[in-house]
């Protein structure tokens, strides 16, 4: 360690230097520093929001922002900045859940598709096509509209709405991969299927998945604001941003009830968005390199 | 060989136009317990569940009930609603044309704004208003449908009482009141469309640009302009089309929420309240046809790829 020579060239695996770049990007900070403030209020909401979210102020119903209630009060006198804190919570709460379902099942069976190949895999990929012909939201809404509006079910269709994609991305890799030599290597010294996927395939496949799952990550909040706030998500009087714009609808002259849950997620959507961008950027950047 | 083209694209999408109507057909067999629980409640008669049972064919086994269902729908036969008892396919007959003009509107909207601030934003790489566009592009994709109808709303409807922000009247009744009630709606979606329009004509117009063509136009004397939209913009078209025929998914499933803020008696609507009063024959038809209308815009736009560029008829 100490009489390592510094003209060595630094070793450093592609994963930090994906993320030295994504956090040396302009792109990737903003993005971060949005995750991690949403991630603050949600972890923290208890704490930092001024009021309970549910919490009845008789003699404030409907007030404009102000200095006690600084995003105003809404249509029941409860305070809107409170709520739009708690409100991070559900939908941290669905993009992740319903994301790393997907991720899961998704990845699952792109890794059998690909490798099995053949009938497996023609039948696997047909129904895929017929599920990515739904739009998302469309798909989303077939399934509760089975299993009814609940915050549980609407994470399990936005996860079944994007097990396709992850699929899709996982098999291709696949495809790529399952001939290298270091696949054949494992085979020859005599690992299984599943030892040569889960240990060889899938640890090269994962940068792919990750940045998959970034960029997927902001439709799938738009998607649980969308069924919220057609009263399809959860139920009152938990706070979520959807449902908070689709109450506002009703009273139009008190704008702040409409600004501040969209801008939330309008902030919300961005940082996701920036985070993807700026990772997908930082992975190919990285592999152009080596 | 144009012939032998669309007979080959279509016979791959019949497998999965079954497989789609398959899917949504599971939706009854996927209803949690008694499906007649599910629909009428807890505390319906025995009675009049064998009713719904008889109704809805359930006595039947499922596979014949598939079939049955699925030649209904070939024959225009959907069923008919669970609470109006009105024929879903009167009921779809009225509401696909809102859905539809609505689509089309906002995809030419998107059209027009996005092509030429994509070309502008490219000719001009690197500038304050190139970077001005892309900032505003990137943030136009990240506002909500529903939220960017209800900002319209509160500035052009509460505030400035310019355009309705409900009341809808069919086109044939009154042209212009249709129009009017149709250009808010049609903004909401028309302009998160017309970012991704101008990220991909942006994009494709870079690279294009670049090449030698161009360069040979440039060089024997084309006016720039000319280079711009007959030599670059031309080549790009391609490409472009091929985004906006594959976002028609998206688009679609923006006019559901579209139409909810703007009162639109369209597809969207008709599912979601089908959702809320259970009533899975409106659901089922509701869905099968978006499906259907979003597999047939990308038949047609792979066509439309494959006629345009001979490179793709070739290969």
């Amino acid at each position: 360690m100490t009489d390592a020579s510094p003209a060595a060239p630094a070793i450093t695996s592609p994963g930090r230097a994906i993320l030295h770049r994504f956090f040396t990007s302009p792109l990737g900070v903003t993005g971060a520093t949005i995750l991690g403030v949403l991630i603050f209020c949600a972890i923290l909401a208890p704490f930092i929001a001024p009021h309970d979210p549910t919490e009845i102020f008789w003699d404030h119903i409907q007030q404009p922002p102000s200095a006690t209630f600084l995003f105003g009060t809404d249509e029941l006198g409860r305070d809107i900045l409170s709520r739009v804190i708690w409100g991070a919570r559900v939908s941290l709460w669905v993009v992740i859940c319903s994301i790393g379902i997907a991720l899961l099942i998704g990845s699952l069976i792109g890794l059998i598709s690909g490798y099995v190949g053949g009938v497996v895999d023609d039948v696997i990929m047909r129904i895929n096509d017929a599920i990515l012909a739904f739009p998302m939201l469309i798909l989303a809404l077939g399934i509760i509209a089975v299993f009814g509006p609940t915050l549980t079910n609407a994470i399990l269709a936005i996860a079944v709405v994007n097990i396709p994609g992850f699929a899709r991305v996982v098999r291709g890799q696949v495809l790529s991969v399952r001939e290298h030599e270091f696949v054949e290597a494992a085979r020859s010294i005599g690992l299984g299927p599943a030892a040569i996927l889960l240990r060889h395939i899938l640890p090269y496949v994962s940068g792919n998945v990750i940045v998959y799952a970034s960029l997927r990550a902001s439709a799938a909040l738009i998607t649980e604001s969308a069924l919220a706030f057609l009263g399809l998500g959860v139920k009152p009087p938990t706070p979520t941003w959807g449902s908070m714009l689709a109450t506002a609808m009703q009273y139009w002259d008190a704008w702040w009830m409409s600004i501040f849950p969209g801008l939330a997620i309008f902030i919300a959507v961005l940082g996701l968005n920036f985070t993807g961008d700026a990772l997908l950027d930082a992975k190919q950047a990285t592999e152009s390199d080596n | 060989m144009t012939a032998r083209l669309l007979l080959r694209r279509i016979s791959q999408l019949l497998p999965t136009a079954l497989i789609v109507t398959f899917l949504v057909f599971m939706m009854t067999l996927a209803l949690p317990g008694d499906p007649t629980t599910a629909i009428l409640g807890e505390d319906a008669s025995a009675e009049q569940r064998e009713i719904l049972r008889e109704k809805l064919g359930l006595d039947r086994p499922a596979a014949v009930q598939y079939v049955v269902w699925l030649g209904g729908m070939a024959t225009g036969d959907f069923g008919t609603s669970l609470k109006t008892g009105e024929p879903v396919a009167d009921m779809l007959a009225l509401r696909v044309p809102i859905t539809v003009e609505l689509t089309v509107l906002s995809m030419v909207l998107a059209v027009l704004i996005g092509i030429p601030a994509g070309v502008f934003a490219a000719t001009r790489r690197g500038s304050l208003a190139d970077l001005g566009i892309s900032f505003l592009a990137m943030s136009s994709m990240a506002v909500p449908y529903f939220w960017a109808g209800m900002l319209l709303i509160m500035l052009f409807a509460v505030k400035l009482g310019w355009l309705p922000s409900s009341g809808y009247v069919p086109f044939h009744i009154d042209p212009f009141g249709n129009l009017r009630a149709m250009i808010l709606p049609s903004i909401t979606i028309g302009t998160a469309m017309a970012a991704l329009v101008m990220r991909q004509t942006r994009a494709a117009m870079c690279e294009t640009m670049e090449q030698d063509f161009i360069r040979t136009a440039r060089a024997k004397g084309v006016r720039p302009r000319s280079v711009v939209y007959r030599h670059g913009l031309r080549n790009c078209l391609i490409p472009v089309t091929t985004v906006i025929g594959l976002q028609i998914g998206t688009l679609i499933g923006g006019a559901v929420v579209t139409e909810t803020i703007f009162s639109l008696p369209g597809l969207g609507r008709m599912i979601v309240n089908g959702i809320f009063w259970r009533d899975f024959p409106v659901v089922q038809g509701g869905i099968v046809v978006i499906v259907f209308f979003v597999l047939l815009v990308n038949l047609v736009t792979d066509l439309a790829y494959s006629i345009l560029d001979p490179r793709v008829r070739l290969s």
